[in-house]
C-alpha cells in the first residue's frame, strides 16, 4: 500500500542533520522550515477536500502542492543565495528524497510540465521504507555525542 | 492589475470610467497607444534616474504605472482585448523593469547579487503570470523607493514580494488543477 512519508521520519532526519552539521539558531529555523514544516502546505487543500468529500476518508487525494516538489528549487535556491545559507536547499532536498521514496503519485515539474511519477524504485513496501529510515536515523541520532 | 479578482476589477473599472472614456473616446487612444505612453513615461523615469533626479523619477514611474493600469482597463471596457496588446504590455513592463534594474546596478546603487536575484524573481513570476494573472506589481516603484528607504532594503522587498507572487502562482495553479480533476 502507498503511504505518505510520516512527519516524524522527516523530523528525525532533520534533527540528525541539524546536530551533525552543528547548525546555528538561525540555520536551525531554516532547517525546520524546509525539512519538516514545509509539509504544512497540505493544509491549503483542506477546504477543497471538505467541500468535495466532507468527513469521508478518501485515499489518493492529492494533498501535495508544488511547494514540496523539485520545481520549488526555482524559488528556494534564489532565497538561499539571498540568505547566504545552503541550509534551505539541503534540508529541502532531504525532504524531497524521503518523499520520493514513497509510492504515491507526484508531479515534480508542475505547473510547467504535467509529468507524473511514483517513486524511486526499491523492492520494499512504503511502510518498510519508513520504518527502516526512521530506525536508521534514530540510531544515528543516538550515536552523536 | 486586478484581473485575478473580477469583482474588484469591475469596481476599479467603474471608478476609472471617466478617465477611460476621456482617453479612448475623446483622445481616440487605443489600448496599445496607452501602453506605449506608459512605456515612454517609464523611460523618462529611467532617464531621471541616470541624472539622479529621484523625485522626478518616482513621479514619472507613478504616471507610467497609472497608464499601465489604464491600458488594460480600456481594452476590457471597450472590448479591445487582443493577444498582441497583452504581449506589448508584458514586453514594455519587462523591458522597463530590467532596464531600471540594470541602471541602478550601473550607477552603483545596488550589488550584482541583488540585481541578479531580482532579475530571476521577475523571470519566475513572468513565467506563470499569464496563467493566473497574479502579480503583486510594485517592482519599478519599489526599486525607485530605494532613494527614500535605502536601495538594499527596497530591492530586498521587491525580491521577496515578487518571489512570494511566484509561490502563490504555484499554489493557485495546483489548487485549480486538483479542483478540475475531482
Amino acid at each position: 500500500m502507498n503511504t505518505t512519508m510520516n512527519p516524524l521520519t522527516h523530523a528525525i532526519v532533520t534533527l540528525f542533520l541539524i546536530r551533525f552539521f552543528k547548525l546555528t539558531s538561525r540555520e536551525k529555523i531554516f532547517a525546520l522550515l524546509f525539512g519538516v514544516l514545509i509539509d504544512l502546505d497540505h493544509l491549503i487543500k483542506i477546504p477543497l477536500y471538505f467541500k468535495e468529500y466532507g468527513f469521508k476518508v478518501v485515499r489518493h487525494f492529492r494533498w501535495r502542492t508544488p511547494l514540496q516538489e523539485p520545481i520549488s528549487l526555482l524559488w528556494i535556491i534564489p532565497l538561499a543565495i539571498y540568505l547566504d545559507s545552503w541550509v534551505p536547499v539541503m534540508f529541502f532536498l532531504s525532504h524531497i528524497v524521503l518523499d520520493y521514496a514513497m509510492g504515491y503519485p507526484k508531479k515534480p515539474f508542475f505547473p510547467f510540465n504535467n509529468f507524473e511519477t511514483r517513486k524511486i524504485q526499491l523492492k520494499l513496501s512504503d511502510t518498510a521504507k519508513q520504518l527502516i529510515t526512521f530506525l536508521f536515523f534514530l540510531c544515528l541520532n543516538l550515536l552523536l555525542p | 492589475m486586478l484581473e485575478f479578482a473580477p469583482p474588484l476589477n469591475k469596481k476599479l473599472e467603474n471608478l476609472l470610467s471617466p478617465i477611460l472614456n476621456f482617453l479612448h473616446l475623446k483622445l481616440k487612444l487605443s489600448p496599445d497607444s496607452i501602453s506605449i505612453i506608459s512605456g515612454v513615461f517609464g523611460f523618462v523615469s529611467i532617464f531621471s534616474v541616470i541624472l539622479e533626479k529621484w523625485k522626478l523619477a518616482i513621479i514619472f514611474i507613478a504616471i507610467s504605472w497609472l497608464f499601465d493600469i489604464f491600458d488594460g482597463q480600456t481594452a476590457r471596457k471597450f472590448e479591445l482585448v487582443t493577444s498582441r496588446g497583452r504581449s506589448l504590455d508584458l514586453a514594455i513592463d519587462r523591458i522597463l523593469e530590467f532596464t531600471l534594474l540594470l541602471t541602478l546596478f550601473l550607477l552603483g546603487k545596488i550589488t550584482l547579487k541583488i540585481t541578479l536575484l531580482v532579475a530571476i524573481a521577475i523571470i519566475l513570476i513572468a513565467s506563470l503570470k499569464h496563467k493566473t494573472r497574479i502579480d503583486f506589481g510594485f517592482k519599478k516603484l519599489g526599486m525607485l523607493l530605494g532613494c527614500l528607504i535605502g536601495f538594499d532594503f527596497a530591492l530586498s522587498l521587491v525580491f521577496f514580494i515578487t518571489l512570494a507572487g511566484f509561490v502563490l502562482n504555484l499554489i493557485i495553479l495546483d489548487y485549480q488543477d486538483v479542483k478540475s480533476n475531482l
